[in-house]
């Protein structure tokens, strides 16, 4: 399995903190996903698509998501393709409702594990 | 005027709507059986969303068949008309690479409501018309005629192009154009916020109108995970009539429920009656953060008149929830 790489998926712009897993299986997302700090977002997933076939991502810290941020997880899990997979962690029960309302979390490369944080 | 009855199977490639006036079990299962058979022998997805009456007389009448039926218990399949528009999209999401149409019958729940959710579920009838007419869902709303008053009946045949007769379709007479029907059964103005109400002019600032909403909210008793959904609706409402000028934001609170108004008092929406469409992956469109509103919310109201606009939020307070 491939590491993510460090400059590819390390972000903080003081709204939004991005951070590697230790086992580098994926990233941690804290904060705001904004208009302002999507694209911090869209620069991790895009970085751990290149790596492995399963990509985590613990979202226990979000505090805030915008539909265009919603947008951005959910494409990224449909670009990943045949048996690759998103798998959201540790989803704060407010972000698990938006996913639900978009639809989107019925993607076959998104799974949204049921845990709460 | 004479009707042409016919059989024939829609175009897949568009959306066909018809509503069912039935008045006993064997009207409302002349037509349920057979749109159901032939859908699953074509191994199309079947979804029976009824009462739970109607439930039971589809699984004694389908005998084996009925294990491959998708259902639901109506009131359950979507609460207010927003999720239940979610409900219908979430199960054609689901269906994506299914065959032919995804064949849905869809009772409405009229009795218990009161007049403004009555005209709410008239105008989402009407609506669907539009929200999918792109899509191949074939859906077939029932209509009980030994319950429901003479306006939800003949409001049937206005709001879908035509009506199932057993095994046959007729064409609706009374069909009329939805967002004709809908503007027809729309509110009033809204009334003003109270003047003691918690006030902020948006220009765009993300996060003081973040930290604004979440303070107002948290003071009437939102809990922290509806507060961060109403923090959501509010900012998307926000920037949607952003895209006009700056907004006024007010917070109040009344009986059961937090309300947010945003409104513009220098531009009208281009849409009247914006969020109603699922989002689409591909293609953004501007009133898709409404939708995401709409959904969360308890309750959306859009007005658009003599150019100024108003989004309202709703969030329930002290509802029990199972």
């Amino acid at each position: 399995m491939t590491a993510l790489s460090p400059i590819g998926a390390a972000y903080d712009d003081g709204l939004l903190k991005i951070t590697l897993l230790s086992d580098e299986s994926g990233f941690r997302v804290e904060g705001t996903v904004d208009v302002t700090s999507r694209s911090g977002l869209a620069a991790a997933l895009s970085a751990a698509q290149q790596g492995a076939d399963i990509i985590h991502v613990d979202l226990s810290g979000m505090e805030f998501i915008d539909m265009e941020g919603l947008r951005t997880i959910a494409r990224a899990a449909r670009d990943l393709g045949d048996g690759r997979l998103l798998v959201l962690e540790r989803v704060p029960s407010h972000v698990r409702a938006l996913l639900r309302a978009t639809n989107w979390d019925t993607l076959p490369g998104l799974r949204i594990e049921k845990g709460e944080s | 005027m004479a009707f042409v009855a016919s059989t024939s199977v829609p175009d897949r490639s568009r959306f066909a709507h018809q509503g069912c006036l039935y008045g006993s079990e064997q009207e409302f299962l002349a037509m349920a059986v057979p749109f159901i058979e032939a859908g699953l022998a074509r191994g199309e997805p079947v979804l029976a969303a009824t009462t739970s009456a109607n439930l039971d007389l589809l699984h004694s009448a389908l005998g084996d068949q009925a294990r491959r039926l998708d259902y639901a218990e109506t009131a359950y399949f979507g609460r207010r008309p927003a999720q239940r528009v979610a409900a219908f999209d979430r199960y054609l999401k689901t269906h994506l690479t299914s065959p032919g149409h995804v064949r849905v019958i869809a009772e409405p729940i009229w009795i218990g409501h009161s007049e403004r959710e009555i005209r709410a579920w008239k105008q989402m009838e009407a609506r669907l018309n539009l929200i999918f007419a792109d899509t191949r869902i074939w859906m077939i709303c029932p209509y009980d005629t030994r319950v429901l008053r003479e306006d939800i009946l003949a409001d049937a045949g206005r709001t879908h192009p035509s009506c199932a007769v057993g095994a046959d379709t007729v064409p609706s007479a009374s069909y009329t154009d939805p967002a004709e029907f809908s503007g027809g059964l729309d509110d009033g103005p809204l009334p003003r916020p109270p003047a003691d109400a918690a006030a902020l002019t948006f220009t765009g600032d993300m996060a003081l109108l973040r930290n604004f909403v979440a303070d107002a909210a948290g003071a009437h008793g939102l809990t922290a995970d509806d507060t961060a959904l109403f923090v959501v609706a509010a900012v998307e409402a926000a920037s949607y009539v952003r895209q006009y000028a700056q907004a006024a934001v007010t917070i109040w609170d009344r009986p059961g429920a937090v309300l947010c108004d945003i409104s513009q008092p220098a531009g009208g929406l281009a849409d009247p009656r914006p969020g109603w469409r699922p989002p689409d992956l591909e293609r953004p469109r501007p009133d898709d953060g409404l939708w995401l509103a709409r959904q969360v919310c308890e309750r959306v109201e859009t007005r658009s008149a003599g150019g100024s606009c108003s989004i309202r939020l709703h969030v329930p307070t002290r509802r029990a929830l199972t």
